[in-house]
């Protein structure tokens, strides 16, 4: 197998492992979620008409 | 409406961001982690952002929202290339530097396009929702990436002290925030998950790699028996 193959093999993996993860975790997360690398307020979520 | 435990834990963690890159430079080792160095300044630059925007039109206004959620995007792109860097120091011997840039762009761009595939019906804000998507993503992909980076850490018997804080550090902060959003949507709208963890979380970064870079030296070496058990004879 070559390192190329390897590579390949490596991103494919890490990519399905990551998805399944995140569906078992938070299938239904969405907009508002707690994405946050810095200390910066959550915006609100819209107001719904 | 912000109160002072937000200003006060916004303005901790820019401090913490600014000390992170203070201790970098007093250590002359901006350039060697120049990414993480990177994510740090953005980060800090985000935060100054953040308060202006927030200042001029205010926490609910979209322009706020756009602005959080596209700077976080940045973020967590550049964090994402952080745990690469790392992984370059680690394989870095193996000679394995030109594999592990081009499985950084590859994932990179297959997790787009997973994002992509996974908001591609939705008709409005279609911009927005995948940037929300992708930074998602990338976090599942950098919680991954963490723990296969501490296996190949233990398995070719790492020993620099510098690497391995920084290494453990990003896998805590990538757990943390999966744990957030595995309690999220265990107890949606619950008030913990949503205001006070991610400002809290995001302290860690800063806190351990500041720690990390004022305290340990470069050239510090653990013991090999301490980080993994010799085989049994």
């Amino acid at each position: 197998m070559s390192r190329w193959s390897k590579v390949a093999a490596f991103v494919l993996l890490t990519l399905v492992t990551a998805v399944t993860v995140k569906n078992a975790v938070s299938p239904a997360v969405t907009a508002g979620a707690p994405v946050a690398v810095n200390g910066a307020p959550l915006p609100p979520p819209p107001d719904q008409p | 409406m912000l109160g002072p435990t937000d200003y006060l834990l916004w303005l901790l963690n820019f401090s913490l961001e600014v000390s992170v890159l203070v201790c970098a430079f007093r250590r002359r080792v901006f350039l060697r982690y120049l990414p993480l160095n990177l994510a740090m300044l953005g980060a800090a630059l985000a935060n100054v952002g953040e308060c202006y925007v927030i200042l001029h039109y205010g926490l609910k206004s979209p322009v706020y929202r756009y602005f959080y959620y596209y700077s976080e995007c940045v973020l967590i792109v550049l964090l994402y290339f952080s745990l690469f860097d790392l992984y370059q120091h680690v394989f870095a011997e193996l000679g394995a530097t030109k594999h592990i840039r081009a499985a950084s762009l590859l994932l990179l761009l297959a997790t787009a396009g997973v994002s992509f595939l996974m908001v591609r019906q939705i008709q409005h804000h279609l911009m927005g929702r995948f940037v929300i998507e992708l930074s998602q993503n990338l976090y599942f992909v950098g919680l991954v990436l963490s723990y296969v980076l501490w296996g190949a850490m233990m398995k070719l018997r790492e020993t620099r002290v510098q690497l391995i804080q920084l290494a453990l550090s990003l896998g805590v902060f990538f757990s943390a925030y999966s744990a957030t959003y595995a309690l999220l949507n265990l107890f949606p709208g619950f008030e913990i998950t949503l205001r006070i963890l991610p400002p809290l979380l995001s302290l860690w970064l800063p806190v351990t790699w500041t720690l990390t870079l004022w305290k340990v030296p470069e050239e510090a070496r653990l013991e090999t028996a301490r980080l993994a058990a010799s085989p049994a004879r």
